[in-house]
């Protein structure tokens, strides 16, 4: 007798259910996928001691008739997937056929079907993967699953499951997630009796409302970019809702709720720095693309998908999640700043009258250097300070552009700022404004002025003006970096560095942007360099990684001291970017401290 | 210790020696000025480490000693009080100013041992040549000091001494000022030193205008007498950069403009011109220049033209305004040259006339447009 058999089925059975059921919470699973795709529009769940007693799931969706109910407890036997194209294109949430012939191996089932409105529908009790007794029966249509005794004949995975609660838990979760993921479907879930969700038909918001709190949503920065064929709807957290632990991300592909580590960190990169390490910010995100670009048949749970093109779907998520984080945080500034009784007519005064700059007696002095460099600046003794403008020039900048702000601009992120810095530890930037105070960080808002300019650069055709160098610079690379070098030199280029090859790993650097007479030439290459290996495995693309790696390494130091019109110089500019209140690499600029705020902790006992 | 000053020789002789002291400096030390008694005067020193300073006002000395003061306090009271004498009683570190109409002031000072010695300077050399010339060196090159700490040799003027030749050199990199005196006597010293920017500065406002500096070269150090003061500083010991070898020989292009004219041209183009980039282009016919600049970020833009002599191929080269006029502020006369080669190579300009016995050369690199 030949040592290798076939195995009989059930014991196959009992093999997949170890794949497929895990826990109760699987059945649930693989019960309200069955209920979904049956197009049901009310499903109730009911569990006994964390499922492991009962676990019932009643739809109204179209039911089956007697053979359909007898065949779907078979292996691979499925009313989805029938060609193997079907495959490549799959709808539904199942499509295996084996959930049910799975939990049917290691339970005792009883399955009530009716497909008509006649209310003539059957039973069938199955006991161990073998049928016992069919039956007609009277119900309205749709399928109720009773799934009694979970693992009764599988001792070895019952005693592996954990307490009553933490499968509670797990349970809950699933529910959850179907629940959030089909806001127009009715969901009653009730647990030893008692009822956990009572979920009306709704819309996502109200349905996320329902099913965290209030608070959450109020929090929440509501997505919708659609870039044809891709569509990211849904909402993130704001920063209040970062949490140290993962566990509330919902990403849904095609209404599939799927864990990807890819697409995940393509939102936490979103968030850039102001996420710590092992920090997770709150989301649900709905993802629908084209069936054919995503293949969902890598997973027994179907919990992975893998994409075809995963980068460009990376940089749509991380764009998309980019923008509403932007745009979100601009409104929530101008609410903020609308808040303050007297902004409104402080605006309309300062539209009549242009205030002048009120330089000379309000500025508060904080260090000994502003005090000494300003009259200075107007005699220009440039000494001190070689590549300045005079006072004047920047006094006359500054005022156009508040006057530019102010009549011309419909730019929704100019809060109007009163004329009055000071610095802090030469670092902070502080400055008033209507509805209280604004703190900067300069070297932040250094980085992203400088970065802007770099990326418009690198758009244009012809390079920055560069200054030429009286003593060229040689640099001697690695092989490596000398090939990584010679992948970014046009860019470099673009932004006004000039070099050349000067024998065997060896550049020659001539000329630097013009802009950056402070800098330490030979280094700054090195370093943007370095930077930019080391955002090598960043997929965004090189001129934004150039251009980031240019503005980290040229932007003023912390502990730079500033005059108040330097200070000026450097707001003005940052209120022209983009987006002043993120640095390029995900830092707040911008901390804003309400009169209300104040006055609440000066009020606080 | 005690002893008894007049309030104007003091003040006189701490404005001095304030000048070294630190703005910030985490050592609280440094912002202390060491008074010592000497015979008939007390001294006053301060340091920064780098530089130190000691100058000397006369005193009736009743009690020896030594104290450190802060700075700042000393200053300020002296500031303020009328022309008096002061007495100083010094006890432990307590320091107790009395004047004739009875005011008295008390401060903590700081043990004089905190501070540190005046530097020694061995093996010396002196030199001795015209403050004029000194002055002059200074106020020529000191723009072209490089700025950024870290650059080293490019934070001091180069002292070039050689037998018949006394050459100050300074560059940032992106310009260079080299001012030369032919016919100097020198038999004692033959070398280069780098001498930091806060010395030359400190010393050129202490200086005396006529008459001769006195130069003490040592191997690190470097020391300059007047007649009240000692300055010492350290000296930059890193490589000059060849500078030499970047002056270009072949320049066919040569322009000669008025440069009251031209400065002013430079400065009312320079408004129009980016603010970060300071950049202007100057294009070069047959007897003229037109100088123009164009702010894309603010949409501005400026044109001028100014008749020159002008020989060579026509061409256009971009210079950071601020450097040109940085330039252009240091050629004395009316007239200045202009040599250029191409638009990437360096600019030379020269005084049409250069005054005796002395060559002002200013080197500046273009910006590539």
């Amino acid at each position: 007798m030949s040592v290798i058999q076939i195995m009989p089925e059930f014991l196959c059975n009992r093999i997949a259910a170890g794949e497929v059921v895990q826990r109760p919470a699987s059945v649930v699973k693989e019960l309200i996928e069955n209920s979904l795709d049956a197009g049901a529009t009310e499903i109730i769940i009911q569990i006994n001691d964390g499922g492991r007693e009962l676990i019932r799931v009643i739809d109204n969706g179209t039911g089956m008739d007697q053979d359909d109910l007898l065949l779907a407890f078979e292996q691979h036997a499925t009313s989805k997937l029938f060609h193997v194209d079907d495959l490549a294109e799959v709808k539904t949430l199942g499509f295996r056929g084996e959930a049910l012939a799975s939990i049917a191996s290691v339970s005792r089932i009883e399955a009530k079907t009716c497909n008509n409105s006649r209310a003539e529908g059957f039973r069938l009790f199955m006991n161990g993967g073998k049928v016992d007794c069919l039956e007609g029966v009277a119900m309205k249509q749709g399928t109720s699953i009773t799934v009694r005794n979970l693992f009764f004949n599988t001792p070895a995975r019952k005693k592996f499951l954990k307490s009553t609660n933490a499968e509670y838990r797990h349970c809950v979760e699933i529910v959850r997630r179907f629940a959030i993921s089909r806001p127009s479907v009715r969901f009653h879930f009730t647990a030893d009796e008692r009822e956990v969700y009572r979920l009306p038909p709704e819309d996502l918001s109200s349905r996320l409302r329902r099913i965290f709190s209030p608070r959450v949503m109020e929090n929440c920065i509501a997505i919708h970019q659609e870039e044809p064929p891709l569509t990211l709807v849904g909402f993130m957290g704001a920063r209040d809702l970062v949490r140290r632990k993962s566990g509330e991300q919902y990403f849904y592909v095609n209404g599939r709720l799927v864990t990807d580590r890819l697409m995940n960190s393509a939102v936490y990169s979103a968030y850039g720095a102001s996420l710590d390490k092992g920090e997770f910010p709150f989301f649900v995100l709905f993802l629908t693309l084209p069936l054919k670009e995503v293949d969902v048949n890598v997973h027994p749970a179907k919990t992975e998908v893998k994409f075809k093109n995963e980068w460009i779907i990376y940089q749509f998520i991380r764009q998309s999640c980019e923008q509403a984080l932007k745009h979100w945080l601009v409104e929530t500034d101008r609410k903020e700043t609308s808040l303050t009784s007297n902004f409104q007519e402080a605006e309309f005064q300062s539209l009549k009258t242009p205030a002048l700059p009120r330089l000379e007696g309000e500025q508060l002095t904080f260090s000994d250097t502003s005090k000494n460099s300003e009259p200075q600046a107007g005699s220009k003794t440039s000494f001190e300070q070689p590549s300045m403008l005079s006072l004047d020039d920047r006094i006359r900048r500054f005022e156009k552009s508040i006057s530019d702000e102010m009549f011309y601009s419909d730019e929704p992120h100019s809060i109007t700022i009163e004329r009055n810095f000071w610095q802090a530890h030469g670092k902070y930037i502080f400055t008033q404004i209507s509805s209280g105070i604004v703190i900067i960080d300069q070297r932040a808002a250094h980085t992203r002025i400088l970065y802007d300019r770099a990326l418009k650069s690198l758009q244009q055709i012809s390079a920055s003006a560069s200054q030429q160098l009286l003593f060229p610079i040689s640099l001697e690379l690695s092989p490596d970096d000398y090939s990584l070098l010679l992948e970014i030199i046009p860019s470099l280029e673009k932004l006004g560095f000039s070099m050349r090859e000067f024998g065997k790993y060896t550049i020659l650097l001539e000329a630097i942007p013009a802009d950056l007479h402070w800098l330490e030439e030979g280094k700054v290459v090195m370093q943007i360099l370095d930077d930019y290996k080391a955002s090598r495995r960043l997929h965004n693309p090189i001129s934004e990684k150039v251009a980031n790696s240019y503005a980290e390494r040229a932007a003023i130091r912390r502990g730079e001291i500033m005059t108040p019109a330097e200070m000026q110089r450097l707001t003005d500019e940052l209120f022209q970017t983009d987006n002043p209140y993120m640095s390029p690499s995900g830092k707040p600029i911008i901390i804003q401290l309400t009169l209300n705020e104040l006055k609440r902790r000066f009020e606080e006992r | 210790m005690k002893f008894t000053v007049s309030k104007n020789d003091l003040y006189q002789s701490l404005q001095k020696v304030s000048k070294v002291t630190p703005v910030r400096s985490t050592l609280p030390i440094l912002s202390c000025i060491l008074m010592t008694t000497k015979k008939d005067s007390l001294c006053l020193r301060s340091t920064d480490l780098e530089i130190t300073m000691e100058t000397y006002c006369n005193a009736d000395i009743i009690e020896e000693g030594s104290i450190a003061v802060p700075g700042r306090i000393i200053l300020d009271i002296a500031a303020e009080l009328p022309e008096t004498d002061l007495t100083f009683f010094i006890k432990d570190e307590t320091i107790e100013i009395k004047t004739p109409l009875g005011g008295e002031y008390k401060i903590a000072g700081r043990s004089s041992s905190e501070f540190s010695a005046a530097p020694l300077i061995d093996d010396s050399t002196t030199i001795l040549f015209s403050a004029e010339k000194f002055q002059r060196i200074v106020d020529k090159t000191i723009f072209s000091v490089s700025h950024n700490e870290m650059r080293g040799a490019l934070n001091g003027v180069l002292f070039q001494f050689s037998k018949n030749q006394l050459r100050g050199v300074a560059t940032d990199g992106h310009k260079l000022v080299q001012l030369t005196y032919e016919n100097f006597k020198n038999n004692t010293l033959e070398r280069d030193i780098i001498i930091p920017v806060k010395f030359l500065n400190v010393s050129v406002s202490n200086l005396q205008k006529t008459g001769d500096v006195r130069f003490k070269v040592g191997k690190n150090h470097v020391m300059l007498e007047t007649e009240e003061s000692i300055i010492y500083t350290r000296i930059i010991e890193e490589r000059f950069p060849d500078y030499e070898s970047v002056i270009p020989i072949k320049n066919p292009n040569k322009v000669l403009v008025d440069i009251d004219d031209f400065l002013s041209s430079v400065k009312r183009i320079s408004i129009f011109a980016n603010k970060n980039t300071h950049q202007i282009a100057l294009t070069f016919s047959e007897n003229k220049v037109i100088l123009s600049a164009e702010d894309i970020e603010t949409a501005s833009t400026a044109k001028e033209e100014l008749p020159i002599i002008y020989e060579g191929e026509p061409m256009t080269i971009g210079y950071n305004a601020e450097y040109l006029k940085d330039v252009f502020r240091h050629l004395d006369g009316d007239k200045a040259k202009i040599y250029l080669n191409t638009p990437l190579s360096a600019g030379l300009f020269y005084p049409e006339e250069q005054k005796e016995e002395e060559h002002l050369l200013i080197l500046l690199m273009p910006i590539r447009l």
